[in-house]
């Protein structure tokens, strides 16, 4: 998905129904955006920027911090959206931890809808190993 | 530790940590996260408003600044390492965090974190060892006393079993 695609695609409630899946996504997790996406949220634990004391710690590697995982996954529900989407409240259970090298995979369905929020399930998986679980509610123009 | 320590008592329920932003939302941090996570939501690049994900960045303190050297005033969810101190805990995991927003934080804002503690568990034991569940809100407000997010992180403080 890209942004030229969320342009174009601007959401309604109405279109939206529970069962509705979201297009998957992958990306490939790389130091610099495990060490970019802490810095920008100011997280300066080390195990997010320094290979050793994360190894150390019984790590594969740095990992993705929470800010981070919540900046991946609110991302993906308005890029599907569209930027009009208002996210109202974001749960997330981190199972294990995303390394470089992670090819992520992020997928993602309606469950729930009411008049004024619709909620979304959210998994973040490496190959077929849950990482993250979330969920995500959010509201849209009707 | 099976009583709980009567501090804690006291805490439950209570704001304990209040913590001043060093630093004001501005455009750039804003752009360094949507670029790290390759979010081109157009609200975020050109309407000054912050995304969801930054809403406990701005109260992370600087690593050193020339008044306080490198000892923050309060560390990151301070009040979860005092629970973890008080409580004997050496270890602890994050179990669950949930974000739930308010009015949007935009360009220019200063917030004002307000942690306090939620509930504590009975002692308990699973895989990784004896201990218990707490969770600390941390309410984020503007510099007009808005709220504009809570977050509440759940953990797991515990010492290994001796087997």
């Amino acid at each position: 998905m890209t942004l030229n695609n969320m342009e174009a695609c601007n959401m309604v409630a109405n279109s939206i129904h529970i069962g509705t899946r979201l297009p998957e996504l992958r990306v490939t997790m790389s130091a610099q955006k495990i060490i970019s996406a802490a810095a920008a949220t100011r997280d300066w634990q080390p195990i997010h920027h320094d290979y050793e004391i994360a190894s150390k710690s019984g790590l594969r590697g740095i990992i993705l911090n929470a800010p981070s995982q919540a900046g991946w996954i609110s991302k993906y529900i308005t890029d599907w959206t569209g930027p009009h989407a208002r996210i109202k409240r974001l749960a997330f259970k981190m199972k294990d931890s995303i390394c470089p090298g992670d090819e992520l995979i992020i997928k993602g369905e309606i469950i729930g809808k009411t008049d004024d929020f619709i909620t979304a399930e959210v998994s973040l998986l490496v190959g077929d190993k849950l990482k993250t679980s979330a969920e995500v509610c959010f509201s849209l123009p009707a | 530790m099976l009583e709980l320590p009567q501090q804690i008592r006291d805490w439950i329920g209570k704001v304990v940590v209040i913590d001043e932003a060093e630093v004001a939302v501005d455009q750039s941090q804003i752009e360094n996260f949507c670029s790290a996570v390759e979010d081109g939501n157009p609200v975020y690049w050109e309407e000054g408003i912050s995304p969801p994900g930054m809403l406990s960045a701005y109260n992370r303190p600087h690593p050193w600044t020339p008044s306080r050297g490198d000892k923050p005033v309060n560390r990151p969810l301070e009040l979860h390492f005092r629970v973890k101190d008080l409580l004997e805990l050496p270890r602890g995991v994050v179990a669950e965090q949930v974000y739930e927003f308010g009015v949007p934080v935009r360009v220019g804002d200063r917030l004002r974190a307000e942690q306090s503690l939620r509930e504590v568990s009975e002692l308990k034991t699973n895989k990784l060892g004896t201990g218990r569940n707490w969770t600390i809100d941390v309410t984020y407000k503007n510099q007009r006393d808005e709220v504009v997010g809570i977050e509440s992180v759940s953990f797991f403080g515990y010492q290994r079993n001796v087997t």
